[in-house]
């Protein structure tokens, strides 16, 4: 085997030009697939997060009743524990589950403000502030001021904010339904501004402490919904069923949705679907690339067939032809997948840094009610790159088998004869 | 002539190689030209269904009224007999609606949700929009009478049906909050879903006395033009007219900058994708090129020897790669045609595809999306595949033309 390689090695040198483009084009089609996968995943990356963090958790739990009409906000599905005890205690039974790292639980209502010129219609959201602050996104986003802590203090979404005319600091007077359909109306301080870099988020969402949520809307000891977080975003399928079988054990499963993030929201499911199709565009493509090799192939084993007619003559095996053959093929692909995976890297490691701007995107985006960052950071990642340099090799190996098993089936007379 | 007969000759030499490559070019044409369809249809079908039941082809209403988002009640207007002779003057003028819109919150039952709603005149609005043909339950609003219709995805989650109470709650001119109740007469089922979730239908002559507003007081004029370019310029000779009077025009296309954006987007994503396709292409040129040049070094020896200049070997080489982005052009166009036939007699369903995302994305569409014939695109696709491969092929053919003619001659 080792001269077989040192054969293949030498012959990679008799046409150093014919060689270099053969591995040109494997380096850049590889170097595309390392940019374009990077791309990709830091997309989905960070899309996955923001919804994760801001909507979704790892698992969120709430009524089946209310994920039915979730747009409504409505007051009546709320989740007050099991058998309806409470949702503290619900909440300390969930907790001592081994899969569950944290949770975030949350009521999220319906507000008005009238104050200006026009109605301006938001959503208010209780949140257990300790654990936001350990935990949640919404602490880390402030830009001014600091997370709420007595009853009537809020932190508003910057957006939203402006549209309000509230400068920060100030107070403001907010109306809202409770839980009994009455109509009322609270005036808060604002305490601190969020913003996440997000329309969906920023311009219609204030926060304020659950326990004073649970008061005015007259639902004490309640939430609408519980995001539930595993020590990782893999685990969420094993954390749905761990909570399911809780929730099994209370007798009390079929009044609840419990969705893991990945089922949890209509674009996060179809975004996941497209990894696959990508994967297939990518094998498409450093297949393209291979069809260079595989003519360069071909032709050098139509300039060598004295040769292997010598060789075969000698009394070597065809199938030792083909593993000559196959593995020069396979040494373009090596150099080639090496070079691009490294170039790939090192474009995805350099605009990691700066982003790709795309003026076209943010447009598009403020018109979408999606949590999708207009800005792309291409992920730098080992794995993309060894990912992607696997592939290419594979694919390019697999693809000279061919030109490798014509070559190992010449006949070594008919081989000779040609050039007598 | 000469030079032609040889390049086309050498052509089909190696077939497979010539093919292989020919094939790679019009994939990405294929791709370019498929997704450009595409996007047509569903840009074709997104501006109607934004025509059909949102903005009319063109509007007409103050400036204020246009600069904020919220649809001001505060930035009505009095259409002057003038003002809509102007219109009806309007080259490809069809038929026009006044229409006042506002906020309010729907309350049925136990729930409360935010929609837009679009004070009417019912026999007037028929004629400009659509609605009446997709009224699926209940009937259409009638001229003076009260009630609203709503749409079917609001329908589904208040659980309401016609005959069924609602409140609107909602500000008047004013300021101060006012509502209005009465029957849901009718439910909408329309291919726009944005309609279908949040807009609301009442009668104007009814609602105004709520509202707080005069008769003929209203926030805009909608008209319906015979043809969407029509109507762009209409608008634009309109707004020039009238904004003296503190009035504004818009086309159909001010009113839906987002699927323009989206349009543009689908375009930047069609060209970089067939960039990367054309980039591997290209290299399979260089390869064409040169692995045919390696083959020949004899003949190209002997050419010389004869007497060629180096500049009519280069275009010989030149000219063969031309040979294989031709026919990848062919091939790739013809078997876009194809599928273009397919896709704009047979359509493709998005929400088969997209499921429930599409209405998470934004797209006003439901239904079926028909490929559109674009034959710019054709030219301009198919030619820019045949300018890549003549492009790469000239580096390379300068190299196989610089070979000394004895020592190419001498090769073995």
């Amino acid at each position: 085997m080792g001269d077989y390689i040192k054969v293949a090695w030498r012959n990679l040198n008799r046409n150093l030009l014919r060689t270099f483009i053969a591995v040109l084009a494997i380096a850049v089609v590889v170097m595309i697939v390392v940019f374009s996968r990077g791309i990709i995943l830091s997309f989905g990356d960070r899309m996955n997060d923001t919804y994760i963090n801001n909507t979704l958790g790892h698992v969120k739990i709430v009524s089946e009743e209310y994920r039915q009409r979730e747009v409504l906000l409505s007051l009546d599905y709320p989740l007050d524990g099991f058998q309806g005890e409470g949702l503290t205690s619900m909440l300390a039974e969930i907790e001592t589950r081994d899969e569950v790292e944290y949770l975030l639980p949350r009521l999220k209502f319906g507000a008005l403000y009238g104050g200006g010129e026009d109605m301006v219609g938001m959503m208010g959201m209780g949140i257990d502030t300790d654990s936001e602050i350990r935990h949640g996104t919404i602490s880390a986003d402030l830009t001014w001021g600091r997370m709420p802590e007595t009853g009537n203090e809020i932190v508003v979404g910057s957006g939203l904010l402006q549209e309000l005319g509230v400068e920060p600091g100030g107070r403001i007077t907010i109306m809202f339904s409770d839980a009994f359909q009455s109509l009322r109306a609270r005036t808060f301080e604002v305490v601190g501004v969020r913003e996440s870099g997000f329309s969906a988020l920023d311009d219609g969402i204030f926060y304020l402490p659950l326990i004073t949520a649970q008061d005015m809307l007259g639902m004490e000891d309640q939430a609408t919904e519980i995001l539930a977080f595993a020590s990782d975003r893999g685990r969420a399928g094993m954390l749905a069923g761990d909570l399911r079988e809780l929730f099994n054990s209370m007798d009390d499963l079929e009044r609840y949705s419990i969705l893991p993030w990945e089922k949890a929201d209509p674009f996060i499911e179809l975004f996941l679907e497209m990894d696959i199709i990508y994967d297939v565009i990518y094998a498409a493509f450093v297949f393209m690339g291979s069809i260079v090799v595989i003519s360069t192939m071909t032709m050098i084993i139509r300039e060598r067939r004295t040769e292997i007619g010598m060789m075969s003559a000698l009394g070597m095996k065809s199938s030792d032809v083909m593993k000559i053959f196959t593995l020069e093929g396979a040494f373009i692909g090596l150099i080639g997948s090496l070079t691009g995976a490294l170039g790939g890297g090192l474009l995805n490691f350099y605009l990691a840094r700066d982003g790709i701007h795309v003026q076209a995107l943010v447009d598009t985006m403020e018109g979408i009610d999606a949590l999708v960052d207009p800005v792309f950071y291409p992920v730098h990642s080992l794995e993309n790159v060894i990912v992607s340099f696997s592939f290419g090799f594979i694919i390019v190996t697999l693809a000279c088998l061919y030109p490798a098993w014509k070559a190992s089936r010449l006949d070594p007379v008919e081989a000779l004869k040609v050039d007598a | 002539m000469f030079l032609l007969k040889i390049a086309f000759r050498n052509l089909f030499r190696r077939r497979k190689r010539t093919f292989i490559m020919a094939g790679v070019l019009a994939l990405a044409i294929l791709f370019a030209l498929v997704m450009d369809s595409f996007m047509g249809g569903l840009m074709d079908v997104s501006f109607s269904n934004v025509i059909d039941f949102e903005s009319a082809h063109m509007v007409v209403g103050t400036r204020e009224f246009f600069a904020e988002d919220d649809r001001p009640l505060q930035k009505i207007f009095r259409p002057g007999e003038g003002l809509e002779d102007e219109i009806r003057k309007s080259a490809g003028f069809v038929a026009m609606t006044q229409v006042v819109d506002f906020r309010a919150n729907i309350i049925a039952g136990r729930e409360e949700f935010p929609v837009s709603v679009r004070a009417i005149d019912p026999a007037a609005f028929s004629q400009v929009f659509r609605f009446e043909d997709y009224t699926v339950s209940g009937e259409f609003l009638r001229d003076g009478e009260p009630g609203i219709i709503i749409g079917s995805d609001l329908s589904n989650v208040l659980e309401v049906k016609p005959g069924d109470y609602y409140t609107l709650l909602f500000r008047n001119r004013s300021g101060s909050f006012n509502t209005m109740q009465g029957e849901i007469r009718g439910i909408f089922s329309t291919p726009n879903p944005q309609v279908n979730m949040m807009s609301i239908f009442v009668d104007r002559e009814y609602a105004a006395s709520s509202l707080g507003i005069e008769k003929n007081e209203i926030s805009q004029l909608m008209v319906r033009m015979e043809d969407r370019a029509g109507a762009v310029l209409s608008a634009d000779i309109l707004n020039d007219r009238i904004s003296v009077q503190g009035l504004e025009a818009r086309s159909w296309r001010d009113a839906s900058d987002m699927l323009l954006s989206m349009e543009v987007w689908g375009e930047i994503e069609i060209m970089f994708i067939m960039a990367l396709i054309m980039l591997v292409g290209a290299i399979g040129i260089i390869n064409v090129v040169v692995l045919s040049a390696l083959e020949r070094v004899e003949e190209i020896g002997m050419m010389k020897a004869m007497g060629l200049k180096e500049g009519e070997i280069v275009r010989v080489f030149v000219l063969e790669a031309g040979g294989v982005g031709i026919i990848g052009a062919l091939a790739g166009s013809g078997f876009a045609a194809l599928i273009i036939a397919l896709l704009s007699t047979i359509g493709l369903d998005l929400q088969v595809i997209y499921g429930d995302a599409i209405v998470a994305m934004g797209i006003p569409v439901l239904g079926r999306i028909y490929g559109t014939w674009n034959l710019q695109a054709f030219i301009m696709f198919s030619g820019f595949g045949l300018l890549v491969s003549l492009a790469a092929s000239i580096l390379p053919s300068y190299w196989a033309a610089r070979k000394d003619p004895v020592e190419a001659i001498y090769h073995r």
